[in-house]
């Protein structure tokens, strides 16, 4: 694929055109990743509201019915839906681990074994997650596997 | 699907080393005797059964303890399924108590030799899973 970087007038706006034949997965996932990365999330801790990229987002996890955001060392809370993230998501390097996770696969160190087809991701910033047996398949999927 | 899988996975393993471990068990505690046909259908069915043990481990919500519980209950259940059925087929005399530890050996033997199995196969995919990983995050995550 052919990448031109041109340069633009003070006046306008940075813009992405994405000139192509067929739009392909590959492509796809481009767009979203780009959407994705571009939308800032906004979280909560205590009473105030923060925006968080999302590539500095290690993994979101359902406890009860809230739903938590995990930097490297802070925790925040995100008023979306576990499912409505999956969504926004969505052909990104996120990936759902389980039913109340969905992980960051740019923060992911290592991957590990663990009992009864389960596997077990080492975060970066030590954290260890279970990625469930009916959620390996996504996990392979992403990796080409 | 996928514990089908697993279920099959673990039958044929499981049935691989009760071949072996029977063959061991009948030349040390019956070498003399001459088999029938029946024992073979009688490994058959004791594979079966203790392939079951895959369906003990809870769901994904389980902690770390609960699944190491289902583990210990998984063994404690295939020593039940083993003597129990080893008992109903006359495999050995529940008053011979060399017997009896040949069997409960030849269980941990097994049971140890299926987990190591099953823990190589998923290491091996780790290990796969690991090299994908770096060169995803190598060629800028698409």
């Amino acid at each position: 694929m052919k990448i031109t970087i041109m340069d633009r007038a003070d006046d306008e706006e940075d813009e992405i055109i994405i000139r192509c034949r067929n739009m392909d997965r590959q492509l796809l996932n481009l767009i979203y990743a780009i959407r994705a990365r571009k939308d800032k999330i906004l979280a909560l801790k205590g009473s105030e509201y923060v925006q968080i990229e999302p590539e500095k987002i290690y993994y979101f996890e359902a406890v009860d019915n809230s739903v938590f955001l995990y930097l490297e060392k802070e925790v925040y809370e995100v008023k979306q839906k576990l499912y409505e993230l999956e969504k926004r998501f969505s052909g990104t390097d996120f990936f759902r681990a389980s039913k109340s996770c969905i992980v960051n696969l740019a923060k992911v160190k290592s991957l590990s074994p663990a009992f009864n087809g389960r596997f077990e991701a080492q975060m970066r910033n030590g954290e260890k997650i279970v990625i469930s047996r009916q959620y390996v398949p996504v996990l392979k999927e992403k990796l080409g596997l | 699907m996928k514990r089908l899988k697993s279920l099959l996975f673990v039958f044929v393993c499981v049935t691989t080393c009760v071949v072996f471990v029977t063959a061991a068990y009948i030349t040390i505690f019956w070498p003399k005797t001459s088999l029938e046909v029946d024992i073979l259908w009688e490994v058959l069915i004791i594979s079966f059964l203790t392939s079951l043990g895959v369906y003990f481990y809870p769901g994904e919500k389980a902690s770390a303890k609960a699944v190491a519980a289902a583990y210990v209950l998984h063994y404690l259940y295939v020593n039940i399924v083993v003597l129990g059925c080893g008992i109903w087929f006359e495999w050995f005399y529940i008053d011979n108590l060399a017997m009896v530890l040949g069997m409960v050996f030849a269980i941990a033997v097994v049971f140890f030799l299926v987990s190591a199995a099953e823990w190589n196969r998923a290491k091996k995919m780790a290990d796969i899973m690991n090299e994908r990983l770096k060169g995803y995050q190598k060629n800028g995550m698409l």
